[in-house]
């Protein structure tokens, strides 16, 4: 996976946008794209990822890091990445519980963890 | 490379899965390591087109250039190898004013260009070398100016041209114009037809079989190779045949460089071969799935013995030797963890004879799974990947 870092300029919260909300509370099942191969063979079912969002001038991009900061890959094509994208500027927060992992492929379940 | 084709929500139950994908989506993702310039060509609606954009640019590729369609379409599997249902129904779309007329074609020119076609809209391919997936309806891509040009065609797609692969080649070709024409089969691998000469593209095994989409990335891998890096015709459908079960096995985007896939065996897709389905067959659930695998068999050209032809349905059959029976299997399947004694003793008989043995267990929780612990069964927690390992094992050991 290329392109987006974290970024000191990332927006603030609004704080006129509430955290809570239905529409920010996704729950799905997914697999991982562009998986980092070192990262995801030390993944285990059952550990916890935390789901982080990171700009790159215009483009933000939604990733499962690991404990120590180590992106394992992205969540990207699914319908509702944008109201993803949407949420966690707005305030909420997602982690994703692994439930497959090997070198070449991790699939995680993520669910909202604030509001 | 421009990659061609339609943008759609794809479902699955069993693995659960959900994606924004269809063909073109999957392929300019599978590329967006081995040729980050890939441009995707496609049509999606407008609730997704932000997901879509933002989908292509997480993973390095270009802006995609979008046409919008008016409604959202699903295409839902109740396993990977089952028919999906399209949601609206075709008969259902509405007209729609925000999606051209058929009529309207939408011309694509670059170096290489991998077309599949669009539901919307007539393609019009002008490229230095061009791949098309052809359907049923192939007359919805059009040759431009094209230096040469490869077709694909699946098994699926056209399942009367599999009893002569050479006829199919030999009328298809010439109407097209076409260099090259590769027939894939359901089981993986195919057929590469170059000029005159024919060639065989081995299969190759996966530990898990996520169908869905694999033919995608078999042509996205193809454009690649002998698209873009003007790769030999055999060595590319190779190289993609591989990258093909690479996904299958692991769902994994984007596919990576060819350096880096796994150590894959090869096996022979048009090897014969016959299943023993091992079932407990009494109960409507128990039949269901007892008639979904025999489906599933037969849409792979595969024989099968089941619970029905032992009189294990209620139905009795008389002098049915189980023994004599397994003699001229490859291998057995065993669905429902084989929860009845028909079945364990089934199971007995084909370890007594070296068959290989593939449980469907979806629960790995359950007790029975520690039934076939220790007897060289292989455990398959999915529906799909257990008629595949089954399949590939037969395959692997001919009948006798």
């Amino acid at each position: 996976m290329s392109g987006p870092k974290p970024d000191k300029n990332s927006p603030a919260r609004d704080p006129r946008r509430p955290v809570g909300g239905g529409d920010c509370d996704q729950r799905f099942r997914i697999d991982l794209m562009g998986v980092r191969s070192a990262q995801a063979a030390r993944l285990r079912p059952g550990d916890l990822l935390q789901v982080v969002l990171l700009y790159d001038g215009d483009l933000r991009a939604v990733v499962c890091q690991t404990d120590r900061a180590e992106t394992v890959g992205a969540l990207s094509a699914f319908p509702g990445l944008s109201q993803l994208i949407e949420c966690m500027e707005g305030g909420a927060t997602y982690s994703a519980i692994v439930e497959r992992s090997s070198p070449q492929a991790c699939g995680v379940f993520v669910s909202r963890s604030n509001g | 490379m421009i990659v061609v084709g339609g943008t759609y929500i794809e479902e699955c139950d069993w693995p659960e899965w959900t994606r924004l994908m269809g063909p073109g989506v999957r392929a300019a993702l599978a590329l967006s390591e081995v040729s980050p310039q890939t441009e995707l060509y496609s049509y999606a609606n407008d609730a997704v087109i932000e997901d879509l954009r933002r989908t292509m640019l997480t993973n390095g590729l270009a802006t995609p250039q979008v046409r919008t369609r008016g409604e959202k379409v699903a295409y839902s599997y109740k396993h990977p190898l089952s028919y999906p249902r399209r949601t609206p129904k075709l008969e259902e779309t509405p007209d729609d004013s925000a999606a051209p007329q058929l009529s309207e074609s939408w011309s694509v020119k670059g170096d290489t260009v991998l077309a599949f076609r669009l539901q919307e809209t007539k393609i019009v391919v002008s490229a230095k070398r061009a791949v098309f997936e052809l359907s049923q309806q192939d007359e919805e891509i059009e040759r431009g100016d094209i230096g040469k040009l490869a077709l694909i065609a699946a098994e699926n797609d056209f399942p009367q041209a599999a009893a002569n692969v050479q006829d199919f080649a030999a009328q298809t070709m010439p109407a097209h114009n076409a260099n090259l024409l590769i027939f894939r089969w359901q089981s993986g691998g195919g057929i590469l037809f170059d000029g005159e000469m024919e060639h065989s593209i081995p299969a190759y095994v996966a530990n898990e079989w996520f169908k869905i989409g694999t033919g995608n990335i078999f042509c996205a891998m193809f454009a690649h190779y002998w698209g873009e890096q003007n790769m030999d015709a055999m060595a590319a459908a190779d190289l993609a045949s591989r990258c093909s079960a690479y996904y299958a096995g692991s769902r994994a985007l984007p596919i990576p460089v060819s350096q880096n896939l796994p150590d894959m065996e090869k096996f022979d897709p048009t090897a014969d071969c016959k299943i023993f389905i091992a079932s407990p067959c009494i109960s409507m659930a128990q039949q269901w799935l007892v008639d979904e695998a025999i489906r599933t068999f037969e849409m792979l050209r595969i024989q099968t013995v089941t619970p029905y032809d032992l009189g294990l349905d209620g139905v009795s059959r008389k002098n049915v030797d189980v023994g004599r029976v397994l003699d001229g299997c490859s291998a057995v399947l065993v669905l429902a963890e084989g929860a009845d004694l028909p079945s364990v003793l089934a199971v007995g008989l084909a370890l007594v004879r070296k068959l290989p043995i593939v449980v469907l267990a979806e629960e790995s929780r359950e007790p029975r799974v520690s039934l076939w612990q220790g007897t060289d069964c292989e455990i398959a927690r999915d529906f799909a990947s257990a008629v595949y390992r089954a399949m590939v094992a037969g395959k692997r050991r001919p009948a006798g």
